[in-house]
């Protein structure tokens, strides 16, 4: 068997060649994490297509949604109220710093927006590390952690809570907007943002609204990866998959979250297990280069129609 | 005129006399860096920021609380025991700047170091060459280590990769295990542990049945599990630290991977418990301290009581091993500074250094000695085995259930 313990060599490649069962194993554990992706996509691509501008602090609105649940499981509330609080809090505070900080941007140049998004984003981590420095908390899973096994495969129910939980978000989302008249004004906005005014839709609280569900997703997101990671300021980093998620599904496209966020973890996956944990990023960002490079939009994205 | 001519000469003399007699302690009494009347300054880093920080975070913490006991009391010989801490990231680069900073800038009498061996090694030689003395609290990597070690470095309460290694051998023979993997974080730490550990089960006829890495902070490991699984082995031993250890353990057991897992002391955290339950039933890992920090009775009940009043808004987790190495690090420092006497030099502190034999800094630590040619100051384990988030220095019964268990599969 060859080894070498050189720095990131040898890594986690499968003796024994390729098994089905191995296989199955890694896609059930992937819809975990990918449904994590997934879910911090969307709320990179509720703003992109509210302002057609990316939020590069969306790590930070994640992070800082997983401290507010904290509070709240500190402050000694049950967890179900936790769950529903969190979310409703986070999204106050995407709504705060849309007031605060974004609508006065409203006229700015897209460079600044995106100065602006970092800065936002850095105060949020360095508010959260003034606080709770960087210590890992604990934060409890909704469901059991008891394997079970069926056919060969092992799964907890916290493992289908979480795709389930992501699904559900999705969902309704996709309900809101296609049922709702905000849903249907913020859509709206989203394609024609001066034809959208002319027939009298809110345009600033139509965007103030779009942060405040941008966040509240972060913060569902923030809440589902906490019992297995914790809570750290370090958890922003899931912005990087998150964005790669949304690049690849298409950063215009819900579904494309989803599935851009699925496939990222599964691609992820298997080169950890097949390939190399050392390569296991340099596959998702080689993924990345692919997708732009055959399809620029994304897997799910419209191309932009210029009028000339 | 004469006889006044000579008196004066006399004068002359006798004046010079006493100006060089005043003069001349004057000259013995020169100052030492980082030492002044009131204060002794001691400069430290390790990792305050990322996924490491726990490490520095609790470093800082735990020497600090211990100089400000030191420094109520007293201080030495008058004077007090002031830190000032440094976040290295856990980054080789911003390590070799802090160093840089720290040798330059901070001018201190001495420096603690609180980071691991990935960034201590990339440092080590530049804090060697720099000639103050230097106290590595935190790398137990066997390549940050020499022997003989440069009169100024000594090494604390990280037990060295070479001593797990002895250890883990008398662990396989104890639980008669035949069948073994191998998962290790990249890290330098990870690799110290884990090259010696293959070399081991190859001398002795078992060699690992896989070998698994991942990266310090990663918080997926299904692929590496998986082929743990298929392995079949009825040991793992997995190198590294305790964040990913939680995340490692409790992912193991959903994917039903059934081994022993046996980790070392840089795993040793009732956070792992805490955070993977009962995945950790059976657990084993390395411990070299008379208190664990999850006792429920005896000296570390006062610690961590002592501690949450110092540190009121510490996590869970919280005082670590980081925590409760760095607070018996000051004090032993602090007791070579005071042998060293009032009169303090970097050769009277690193003799009193080596002096020390047989000293237990606090309640809570284990007992040191580094009149050894490497500097080492502490190099004898135990195992210990979670059963129910509680811990227990593995004696015979342990034994009798762990090998049980280990044949069983």
């Amino acid at each position: 068997m060859p080894f070498a313990a050189g720095r990131g060599s040898r890594c986690a490649s499968m003796e024994g060649g390729l098994e089905v069962s191995t296989v199955i194993q890694l896609l059930v554990n992937s819809l975990t994490l990918g449904a994590i992706y997934a879910l911090v996509a969307l709320g990179l691509v509720l703003i992109f297509k509210a302002s057609h501008l990316i939020n590069f602090g969306q790590g930070s609105w994640v992070m800082a949604g997983a401290y507010i649940a904290l509070t709240l499981l500190l402050a000694g509330l049950p967890m179900w109220a936790v769950l529903i609080l969190s979310p409703i809090a986070g999204g106050v505070l995407g709504y705060l710093l849309d007031i605060l900080v974004f609508r006065r941007l409203s006229k700015a140049s897209a460079w600044i927006f995106v100065v602006a998004t970092l800065g936002v984003g850095g105060l949020l981590h360095q508010i959260a590390s003034a606080i709770f420095e960087e210590n890992v908390y604990a934060f409890p899973p909704m469901l059991s952690t008891e394997p079970q096994q069926v056919f060969g495969i092992f799964f907890t129910a916290q493992n289908l809570w979480v795709p389930g939980a992501a699904l559900a978000v999705f969902g309704a989302l996709y309900l809101f907007f296609e049922y709702t008249r905000v849903g249907k004004a913020m859509q709206a906005v989203a394609q024609n943002r001066i034809g959208a005014q002319i027939v009298g839709i809110n345009l600033q609280a139509i965007l103030a609204l779009t942060w405040a569900l941008s966040a509240g997703v972060s913060t569902v997101a923030a809440m589902l990866v906490a019992p297995q990671v914790g809570i750290s300021p370090a958890m922003g980093l899931l912005v990087i998959k998150g964005f790669v998620a949304a690049a690849v599904g298409g950063f215009e496209s819900l579904g494309g979250a989803l599935v851009g966020g699925l496939l990222v973890a599964v691609v992820e996956s298997l080169t950890n297990t097949f390939v190399s944990t050392a390569f296991k990023d340099v596959v998702v960002f080689g993924l990345l280069l692919a997708v732009m490079w055959v399809r620029p939009t994304g897997l799910f994205g419209h191309a932009a129609t210029r009028r000339v | 005129m004469g006889t006044k001519m000579s008196l004066m000469r006399r004068a002359m003399v006798a004046l010079g006399v006493m100006a060089m007699a005043t003069a001349a302690p004057a000259q013995t009494k020169r100052p030492v860096q980082g030492v002044t009347d009131k204060e002794i300054v001691i400069a430290a880093f390790g990792p305050l920021t990322g996924p490491a920080s726990w490490m520095g975070l609790g470093t800082r913490d735990g020497f600090t609380m211990a100089l400000e006991e030191i420094n109520k009391a007293g201080g030495i010989h008058g004077r007090q025991l002031k830190l000032v801490y440094e976040d290295d990231a856990f980054q080789v680069a911003q390590a070799q700047t802090v160093v840089r900073r720290v040798l330059s800038d901070t001018k201190p009498f001495m420096v603690y170091t609180g980071t691991g061996s990935t960034v201590f090694i990339s440092v080590a030689d530049t804090l060697r060459a720099s000639r103050i003395p230097v106290y590595n609290g935190f790398s137990g990597s066997a390549a940050a280590r020499k022997s003989p070690e440069v009169p100024t470095l000594f090494h604390g309460q990280a037990v060295s990769s070479t001593a797990f290694i002895e250890d883990l051998g008398k662990l396989l023979d104890d639980l008669k295990i035949k069948r073994v993997a191998v998962m290790h974080d990249v890290g330098e730490w990870g690799r110290s542990l884990c090259v010696p550990t293959i070399e081991l089960l190859k001398k002795r006829g078992i060699p690992a049945l896989t070998v698994q890495n991942y990266k310090v902070g990663d918080t997926d490991f299904s692929g590496q599990l998986v082929a743990l699984r298929n392995a079949n082995a009825q040991l793992v031993v997995n190198c590294g630290h305790f964040p990913e250890a939680s995340v490692i353990l409790r992912q193991a057991r959903e994917l039903g991977v059934k081994s022993l897992f046996v980790g070392d002391a840089a795993q040793a955290n009732p956070s792992v418990w805490g955070r993977a339950g009962k995945a950790t039933d059976n657990w084993i890992f390395n411990w070299f301290s008379p208190a664990f920090l999850s006792d429920e009775t005896g000296p570390m009940v006062d610690f961590r009581a002592k501690y949450r009043a110092r540190y009121p808004s510490a996590p869970a987790g919280r005082p670590n091993h980081a925590d409760t190495f760095s607070y018996g690090d000051a004090y032993i420092i602090a007791k070579a500074l005071r042998d060293a006497g009032p009169d303090l030099s970097v050769e009277g502190f690193t003799a009193a250094m080596k002096r020390i034999k047989n000293f237990q800094p606090s309640p809570i630590n284990a007992v040191a000695s580094f009149d050894n040619p490497s500097n080492e100051g502490f190099v004898e384990s135990v195992w210990v085995v979670v059963k129910d988030g509680r811990t227990a220095v593995m004696g015979t019964s342990q034994v009798a259930d762990l090998s049980k268990i280990a044949s069983g599969l």
